[in-house]
């Protein structure tokens, strides 16, 4: 089944592509993510990270003694702590993401998946702990955040299940995912937020004020963000707007430019709280999106 | 002015093409097609969709009512300007900017102009016309009362003034519906832009010589009316026929003389003088009332002194301005009778068994003074008591034999120039009338031919008919006309067979049966002819009594034995037109008529016809070959008055003209000509609008991205070309 799911979201070239990807941003970014990813407090843990040779001051329990005994040095066993990372990925499933024009290879929900499950791999693959919850008209199955490969499985199942249907709910989502998840928790939101409104964006200030670490990926088709139809056309709503019958071309100049507005004003409340805003259309491949992130990061 | 409703009206050239105009429904049925067949489309921003719509509605939802309109006027206009629209104005159309215009003037100068002072009215209207005329303007002058050597249009102005002045009330009543006909014909050739047809008269019923309502004209009338009011007839008395009458056979004897005279107006007169005029003195008067569109016949008795022909005329003193027709001349003449001596041969006393039943009602049918031939009928014995020197012709109904005395004295009548008509029958003994009359015979007589009985079933087979006739001979040529031919079914069951004549004996045949034997023959004798008649009088050989060409030719035949001409002398000439008189062989080489005012007219005959006219009214005196005492000939002279016609000085119908100016549709047919309207064309400017609207159309109906793709080309493309 998971093999399947992997099937389905991860094609090997891109995971390779972004294996040497992480690879290279490790080498030029060794702090930045070192000091993101790694627990800064050591011991305790339960998973061997190292050996380093013994210094003064060290506490003597932790010298590995078999090591001693067979090459009468004293080397302190350090161990890895379970990273204190949670990353939750807050998927949108509202009826809207089903969206896929002329224009766009994939819907905005596949495009979501791809990237989510992408990040949801290299973060586990990574040892940080990730969580997601999928939301379409009221918060969905939650899934917490885990570190263990096979909560991959998982996740790639959560992913495949979440329906496109319905108006969306992301103020509750994230309501419930800041009552879940702990503090100073990464919250990756895929959406195309059509549907923000002030209240979301006064609940990502308040996410970010509570410290999490909010990143907005923002989806959109290309026929959304260019309104490239011709002739008289029936548009008809995805999340149960109603219809509207009008000439795309006496609309275009006025919907591009509302459309920017729009994000736009999502862009400057991004800013202005500090939350990562990555905002591309679906022909954007699924890896430079990724390494969008990552060097966001 | 008719001009003034019809300036409002928008015509049309090419009215059928107007169904185009349904077309403009069409834009409408596409866009009600267009919205149902909108492409549906998902589509998640529908909000941002929604506000945006919300914000441009207002102006797309014009914008297309706008593109609608245009479409929809477009073709709308394109169907209209098809039928090629027009109206006709006179705005904005000065003397000065007016296109030079043809001008046919139409005076009236029939009889009728010779009211009062009428005439002068309208010589100096249409002279005023001529006037106001610009240079480059073409005018002609056309006459009621015929064309004139120069009617035709032309820019001489001068001239046509003055053949204005030589203009005067003719004595004829003239035509003017043909004048006008004439005019809109010679405008129809003119090439000017403009046309006008201008009628200057009294336009009085009489000056039509047809149904005035069946005039067309297809050229803008202009009546200009000399009529002090147009609406009311004018008063005017006119001595409309005069009648004579001899009160008693004697040759001195008292004249009853009757004029008709006819008030033509709307209100009666009273005592009217007329008077009696014979030769110059006045010789009667009465006073005469007339009712208001009624007739009164005055009476007048007068004794001729001189028995030979007089002229007279009958006036009306001071009856009315227009005098022509107050006059009635007439010739008084004792009448010229044809005297026959009729013998019968088979007398009965059953009246249609006589042998001259049929031929004494044929030579008298009514009342005896009113016939020119005067019979006297008797036994044989009477061509021995009378003096046949006081009869004309004499005629032998089937007389069995004569006795020498009787023959030879009849031999003297005919010899001296008397006329003998020998008629056969049953009676008649060939042998005896060879011996008796063989001098006076055109042939001597053979044989009875009989080839039916009048009861017999199978006559239709065996009988024969009247054939040829020599229709050249006086007594036939009236049969010349259309329908003459009535003679062709007479039936003939027994008739007598000729000889050879004679050789060197000139006899004439002027008529024959259809076998080709001679039924009539002709014989000049001395001073006198004599006729011969092979079958019967009555109707024991042929039925030809009982036909209708049998009065004719019976009479014509005593009329041509007494050398007399047939026209029946006086009858109503009228000036102006021409009518024949036969003269028979009374004229050998030319005719002289002469008139008043010294007219002389000098015709030659032509099959013993000669064609008369006279100009002016008054009495014309008829002389043979020379115009001497001898040579007048009193039962041709005649006496020519004015044309009544004219009288009627009633204006014409209300609508009559107007009726002139309507098609058989009862449309003004005014549109061909454009007259002094303007015919302003309004196609053009439809059609420059179709092009700005599908202009615009193209313009408002790109899509904005081309326009502006456009715009920033040529933005663009300005500095590079500076």
């Amino acid at each position: 089944m998971a093999e399947a799911l992997r099937q389905t979201y991860l094609d090997p070239a891109v995971l390779d592509q972004l294996g040497d990807m992480h690879v290279r941003a490790r080498q030029l970014a060794q702090g930045v993510i070192a000091g993101l990813h790694r627990s800064p407090q050591r011991g305790g843990s339960v998973e061997f990270s190292e050996y380093t040779e013994y210094s003064a001051g060290q506490e003597l329990r932790r010298v590995d003694w078999k090591v001693f005994g067979k090459s009468d040095k004293y080397y302190v066993k350090q161990y890895e702590d379970e990273t204190n990372l949670q990353t939750f990925l807050l998927l949108d499933g509202s009826g809207s993401m089903a969206f896929k024009s002329e224009l766009g290879p994939l819907t905005k929900l596949d495009h979501a998946r791809y990237v989510a499950a992408t990040l949801a791999y290299l973060l586990i693959r990574q040892g940080d702990a990730v969580g997601a919850l999928g939301f379409a008209k009221t918060p969905g199955a939650f899934l917490p955040a885990a570190a263990r490969t096979k909560h991959l499985d998982d996740i790639f199942f959560l992913l495949d299940n979440l329906p496109a249907r319905g108006p969306t709910a992301l103020d509750d989502s994230l309501r419930q995912i800041a009552e879940r998840a702990r503090r100073r928790s990464l919250i990756l939101i895929f959406s195309d937020l059509l549907d923000a409104t002030e209240h979301t964006e006064e609940l990502l200030r308040v996410l970010k004020s509570r410290k999490f670490d909010v990143v907005i990926f923002q989806g959109l088709d290309p026929a959304e963000l260019t309104l490239p139809y011709e002739g008289l056309s029936l548009f008809e709503g995805m999340e149960d707007e109603g219809e509207l019958l009008a000439d795309p071309d006496d609309l275009r100049d006025r919907y591009i430019e509302a459309m920017r507005a729009h994000n736009a004003r999502i862009k400057a409340v991004c800013n202005g709280a500090n939350i990562t805003y990555l905002s591309y259309d679906t022909t954007r491949p699924v890896e430079l999106v990724c390494q969008d992130f990552l060097r966001r990061r | 002015m008719p001009g003034l409703s019809e300036e409002a009206l928008m015509n049309f050239v090419q009215p059928l093409f107007l169904a185009g105009l349904l077309a403009a429904a069409l834009p409408i049925l596409i866009h009600l097609f267009n919205r149902r067949k909108a492409v549906t489309r998902p589509f998640p921003a529908l909000r941002l969709l929604k506000e945006s719509n919300e914000r441009t509605a207002r102006s797309v939802k014009v914008r297309q009512r706008v593109l609608l309109a245009l479409r929809v006027l477009a073709i709308a206009a394109l169907a209209i300007a098809l039928a090629k629209p027009f109206v006709l104005s006179q705005s904005g159309l000065t003397a000065e900017e007016r296109m030079p215009t043809a001008v046919a003037i139409v005076v009236e100068d029939g009889l009728a102009m010779g009211h009062g002072d009428w005439m002068e009215d309208a010589t100096a209207r249409a002279d005023t016309l001529i006037e106001d005329l610009r240079p480059w303007d073409q005018v002609a002058l056309l006459r009621s009362s015929g064309p004139g050597e120069s009617e035709r249009l032309t820019e001489d102005h001068s001239e046509v003034a003055r053949q204005l002045r030589d203009v005067r009330a003719s004595t004829s009543p003239g035509d003017l519906g043909e004048a006008i006909t004439r005019a809109s014909t010679l405008l129809a050739s003119s090439q000017l832009p403009n046309r006008r047809l201008i009628v200057v008269g009294a336009l009085t019923e009489g000056s039509f010589e047809t149904a005035p309502a069946d005039l067309e004209i297809a050229h803008p009338l202009e009546i200009l009316s000399v009529r002090e009011n147009p609406e009311r007839p004018t008063p005017n008395l006119a001595i409309t026929a005069v009648s004579y009458q001899q009160q008693s056979s004697a040759r001195e004897s008292a004249w009853t003389i009757t004029a008709t005279i006819a008030n033509f107006g709307d209100e009666d007169v009273d005592a009217v003088q007329a008077q009696l005029k014979v030769g110059d003195s006045v010789v009667g008067g009465q006073r005469v009332s007339v009712a208001a569109g009624q007739e009164s016949n005055v009476e007048f008795v007068h004794r001729l002194s001189d028995p030979t022909l007089t002229a007279a005329q009958v006036d009306l003193v001071d009856a009315d301005p227009l005098e022509g027709d107050n006059t009635w001349h007439f010739f008084i003449r004792p009448r010229e009778q044809v005297r026959a001596l009729l013998i019968n041969g088979s007398p009965s006393n059953i009246p249609y068994d006589d042998e001259l039943f049929f031929l004494t009602r044929a030579l008298r049918p009514g009342v005896a003074s009113e016939s020119a031939i005067s019979p006297t009928t008797g036994a044989p014995d009477r061509l021995e008591r009378d003096d046949l020197s006081t009869f004309d012709v004499v005629v032998l109904a089937n007389v069995s034999r004569l006795s020498a005395d009787q023959a030879t004295r009849l031999k003297a009548f005919v010899e001296q120039g008397g006329g003998l008509l020998i008629a056969m029958g049953d009676q008649v003994d060939p042998e005896t009338y060879n011996n008796q009359l063989g001098e006076l015979l055109p042939r001597p007589l053979r044989g009875l031919k009989r080839l039916a009985e009048r009861d017999d079933p199978d006559a239709p087979v065996k009988i024969t008919r009247l054939g040829p006739a020599r229709r050249q001979h006086p007594i036939f040529r009236v049969f010349n006309l259309p329908g003459g031919g009535a003679m062709q079914s007479v039936q003939v069951y027994s008739y007598m067979l000729l000889n050879p004549a004679p050789s060197g004996q000139q006899t004439t045949l002027a008529l024959s049966f259809q076998d080709n034997a001679p039924a009539l023959l002709e014989r000049q004798v001395g001073q006198g002819r004599v006729l011969l008649w092979t079958t019967s009088l009555d109707r024991d050989w042929t039925d030809f009594p009982v036909r209708t060409a049998y009065l004719p030719v019976v009479r014509r035949a005593l009329s041509h034995l007494a050398r007399r001409a047939g026209s029946s002398s006086d009858t109503q000439r009228v000036v102006g037109k021409d009518f024949e008189v036969e003269v028979g062989d009374l004229v050998n080489e030319r005719a002289i008529v002469t008139g008043p005012d010294a007219s002389r007219q000098v015709v030659e005959p032509v099959d013993g016809m000669v064609t008369l006219s006279a100009e002016t009214p008054g009495p014309h005196l008829f002389f043979a070959d020379e115009e001497s005492e001898g040579g007048l000939i009193a039962g041709l002279s005649f006496a020519a008055n004015l044309d009544r016609r004219a009288s009627r000085l009633t204006p014409l119908a209300p609508g009559v003209i107007e009726g002139w100016q309507l098609d058989e549709e009862g449309r003004p047919i005014a549109e061909s000509a454009p007259g002094q309207q303007r015919r302003v064309n309004l196609w053009s400017g439809l059609l420059f609008f179709v092009t700005m609207a599908l202009l615009l159309e193209s313009v408002l109906g790109a899509r904005r991205s081309v326009l502006v793709q456009v715009g920033r080309r040529l933005l663009r493309g300005r500095p590079a070309d500076a």
